[in-house]
């Protein structure tokens, strides 16, 4: 994972990107295009984080990490 | 060599671990047991050294971690040499360490009914006969065992228990070292079950209102489950490829053994990784004997205490396991459980398309808008230009237009003038004439009435004072007046007047 970024909060700002777009009776233009831009962005850092990566599966080694915190 | 004493030292520590019942870092340290394969030490002091052994320690296991260190074996491997020679003697406690070291590899599972109870705090010995028959073993089980055990010990009670034979060597007595008690029969095992179900939920432990909601995009992720079998295959197949760091556990699911598995895993998750998004437990279905450890109290507790959220995914053929009803939520497949987790995931994928797409609609369609009043604008805007010009276009037309007009009338006046003067011409022309014919006339008439022609026809005229005397009152008597004939005048008297 090159960039962690939050799912959830790139979501929610896409869908308050598009509510924005859908309560404007009449869309500034130089703002919508920032609001584009804005969700471009989210867009692309969200696909780069949904792309399909491989798992990491790790058996954990009870016997050695069982003595943490003993 | 090292790596071969550190194997040989981690052998020797899990029998140990076993046969006094603990866990192996009770017995030693996992970092002393490689100190020790590092080091070597070859002497107490040495020993002394190594961080984790202390004095009590080393009274306990110095001399045979020594002898192990040092190559020389003291029971592992020995068996052979013993009973082919047969010539060593034994101390009692030696040998006594020496059966009980054998004795572990008779583990068993025994049937039978509970013949008495005696708790004694911190363990407690009961023991187990034959229904029928003459058969009875003493039974041993720390407390703690017996409570994740689950079972309330009453006489007369049938019990499988699960353990190996010791003989304890103050009294020399053999006694069956108790790891887990289990109840016989479905019909016993539903009793308690449905007796637990209704104990836990009166404590709440099954409440929706105390379930937390599964995080949305669990990316780290405990997995407890059995090595062996399906659903660990189910489970890693379906979850999709987020990238999740999955942390296996591994665990036995089957029968009430693997309880001891279960809660170890579900501690130390906590314990190890409390920042993990979420704990899955999975386990396919099965009957109430083989998910036995499921609903078991100790077990079922844990998965409610856990800070770590948790989703179960196992199967059940009659009733819902107690651990999946106090999960924060259950699915019955271990399926389902992957599926539950990838869920957001796939949906986050459908809903950022969507986002993307309606984002962009919107906004092509604010610009086709802007674009339209542009377009209206300019139209607007050529239009009123147009009318400008049109005017000026028309206003041109209107000044053409009256200046032709104006010339005409020029024209028209000029011919009129030059027919004026013309006309006048002619009427002055006529006009003359007609002056001088009257003229004429005049002059005759004038002639005719000439009073001077009047005198020449024997008419005269008499004037007084310059005046012609047209009346008697004109003149008195004595005035002097000039009489005009004809030929020339007269001056007389007047002497007399007759009106």
């Amino acid at each position: 994972m090159t960039k962690e970024i939050n799912l959830t909060q790139s979501l929610k700002k896409l869908e308050e990107i598009v509510e924005w777009f859908e309560s404007q009776q009449e869309v500034d233009v130089e703002k919508g295009l920032e609001k584009v831009k804005e969700g471009a962005e989210l867009i692309k850092a969200s696909k780069a984080r949904l792309k399909k990566v491989e798992n990491e599966f790790e058996e954990v080694k009870k016997e050695l990490e069982e003595e943490v915190g003993e | 060599m090292g790596k071969d004493i550190l194997q040989k030292l981690k052998d020797w520590r899990a029998k140990e671990a076993r046969r006094e019942n603990v866990e192996l870092f009770r017995v030693i340290s996992n970092q002393a047991v490689e100190e020790i394969a590092r080091v070597l030490p070859q002497n107490k002091k040495e020993l002394l050294e190594i961080k984790g052994i202390k004095e009590k320690k080393y009274a306990k296991y110095g001399e045979e971690i020594l002898a192990i260190v040092r190559g020389e074996v003291k029971f592992q491997g020995s068996t052979l040499k013993i009973e082919r020679s047969n010539l060593k003697i034994f101390e009692v406690g030696e040998y006594l360490d020496y059966l009980n070291e054998k004795l572990l590899n008779f583990e068993a599972r025994v049937k039978g009914e509970v013949s008495s109870v005696d708790a004694r705090g911190n363990y407690i010995f009961f023991g187990v006969k034959d229904k029928t028959g003459e058969g009875m073993i003493n039974c041993f089980i720390w407390a703690q065992d017996y409570e994740i055990s689950g079972v309330q010990l009453e006489e007369g009670m049938e019990v499988v228990v699960w353990g190996y034979p010791n003989v304890y060597k103050p009294s020399g007595r053999l006694s069956f070292q108790t790891k887990l008690i289990e109840l016989v029969g479905e019909g016993l095992l539903k009793k308690a079950y449905e007796e637990l179900k209704r104990k836990l939920e009166g404590e709440g432990a099954f409440a929706p209102e105390r379930k937390r909601a599964l995080p949305k995009f669990a990316h780290k992720i405990g997995l407890i489950t059995s090595h062996q079998g399906a659903a660990i295959g189910d489970f890693v197949s379906n979850v999709g490829n987020y990238g999740y760091k999955i942390k296996f556990f591994d665990s036995r699911v089957e029968g009430k053994q693997a309880v001891f598995d279960l809660v170890k895993g579900l501690k130390w998750f906590n314990k190890n990784i409390p920042n993990l998004d979420l704990l899955v437990i999975v386990r396919g279905g099965g009957s109430l004997e083989s998910l036995a450890a499921f609903n078991t109290e100790v077990f079922v507790r844990e998965i409610a205490g856990s800070k770590i959220p948790v989703l179960a995914g196992i199967g059940h053929e009659q009733d819902i396991t107690l651990a999946a009803l106090a999960a924060d939520k259950m699915v019955s497949t271990p399926t389902a459980a992957a599926l539950e987790i990838r869920k957001s995931w796939d949906e986050a994928v459908f809903e950022i398309e969507r986002d993307g797409k309606n984002i962009l609609n919107i906004f092509e369609g604010a610009l086709a808008v802007q674009k339209n009043e542009i377009r209206e604008i300019e139209y607007t805007l050529s239009r009123k230009l147009g009318e400008i010009f049109e005017r000026f276009r028309r206003a041109k037309e209107n000044l053409e237009k009256y200046l032709a007009k104006m010339q005409f009338i020029v024209d028209q006046d000029k011919k009129y003038l030059s027919n004026s003067v013309n006309m006048l011409l002619t009427s002055y022309r006529r006009l003359n004439n007609n002056f001088t014919s009257l003229l004429k006339s005049l002059a005759e008439r004038i002639i005719l009435h000439n009073p001077e022609r009047q005198l020449r026809l024997g008419y005269s005229l008499v004037s007084f004072g310059g005046k012609i005397v047209r009346s008697v009152k004109d003149v008195k008597i004595g005035d002097n007046v000039d009489i005009k004939i004809s030929d020339g005048g007269l001056k007389s008297k007047i002497f007399k007047v007759e009106p």
